[in-house]
């Protein structure tokens, strides 16, 4: 068994060193130089990759999309920061100037709540169908 | 400043057709690697992109201590194994064809011995998909990629030592199949 791993050693070490000065001239026809003869043939084989065409720019197209995500996330996160700071610079000033203009301004808001959140359903849907249908569209 | 780093430069200043040119350069690694890892032809592709989505995350972590395309198969390997993790219950699609069946054509004059030629790369491709997944990755890396031993433990995370012994056993064993491959086809 120790002998044939030598062997095998040698075979792959005479294959390896091709580059350089084998270290012994082998016998053509013997067995275990012909299989791994086959063998570092088959190795040096190279399998088609298998990707499409046009991989590298579907790459780059899927980066981009990423960074417009990223970009629009971000913006969507200083416009909540923004109506945040709003409502509390509204309440700081209702508690400054001691008036009650805030909880007035909610009932007024209340009381005609219906057409306030058809107004907020529609803009919701304008800007829903704005990004899903004309942008996509333009995009394409 | 060597090319290499003039395009990573250009990469981290924002400039995605110098990114492109590095998929163009870099994609047959990847899709090697990939592929030898990935038994499922079908995802190969989704982790390849993936692979270059995370090179250019973290592009400007690489500090240049290895070679670029070491760095990059060293991304690849962990991409593709976490898949391999993640799908290992997967079974294999027995209809999907083996990368065997894609391989390209050597364009040998004789017909006869260019179909035995095939047959015999079919045979090893299957027996190479066979094989622990680091005896592929191993096997691609040095024949296919050209990297060092040195290069390829650092890659795997492995010593030296075992990517040495890996190897060894890797081709002994692909030997020892294709001898008695033979031997099968001349006495059936």
């Amino acid at each position: 068994m120790a002998l044939e791993n030598r062997s095998d050693e040698e075979w792959q070490a005479w294959f390896e060193g091709l580059n350089g000065t084998p270290p012994f001239a082998p016998d053509p026809d013997d067995e275990s130089f012909r299989l791994y003869r086959q063998l570092f043939d088959a190795l040096a084989t190279e399998p088609a990759t298998g990707l499409s065409y046009g991989f590298s720019a579907r790459v780059v197209r899927r980066i981009q999309e990423q960074d417009l995500a990223r970009q629009e996330r971000r913006a969507y996160g200083y416009v909540a920061a923004g109506i945040l700071l709003m409502i509390g610079a509204a309440l700081g000033l209702q508690a400054i100037f001691g008036r009650d203009d805030f909880r007035e301004t909610l009932r007024a808001v209340f009381h005609y709540r219906y057409p306030v959140l058809f107004a907020l359903g529609l803009l919701m849907l304008i800007q829903w169908a704005d990004r899903r249908l004309v942008k996509r569209k333009i995009a394409e | 400043m060597n090319d290499e780093q003039v395009l990573i430069r250009r990469i981290l200043q924002g400039d995605l057709r110098a990114f492109r040119h590095l998929v163009e350069q870099y994609q047959r690694l990847v899709a090697h690697m990939v592929g030898r890892i990935v038994q499922q032809p079908e995802d190969v592709e989704d982790l390849c992109q993936e692979v270059f989505i995370q090179v250019h995350k973290h592009l400007g972590e690489f500090g240049g201590e290895s070679k670029l395309s070491t760095w990059i198969a060293t991304i690849a390997y962990r991409t593709a194994l976490n898949h391999r993790k993640k799908t290992a219950r997967r079974p294999a699609d027995p209809l999907s064809e083996p990368l065997a069946d894609r391989l390209e054509d050597a364009g040998q004059a004789n017909p006869e011995e260019r179909l035995v030629r095939q047959d015999r790369q079919r045979f090893m491709q299957e027996e190479i998909a066979r094989l622990p997944v680091h005896y592929r990755t191993i096997l691609t890396l040095y024949h296919l990629e050209e990297l060092s031993y040195e290069e390829i433990g650092a890659v795997t995370s492995l010593p030296e030592g075992t990517v040495k012994n890996y190897l060894f056993r890797a081709r002994k064993l692909l030997k020892e199949a294709l001898q008695r491959y033979q031997q099968s086809e001349r006495w059936p």
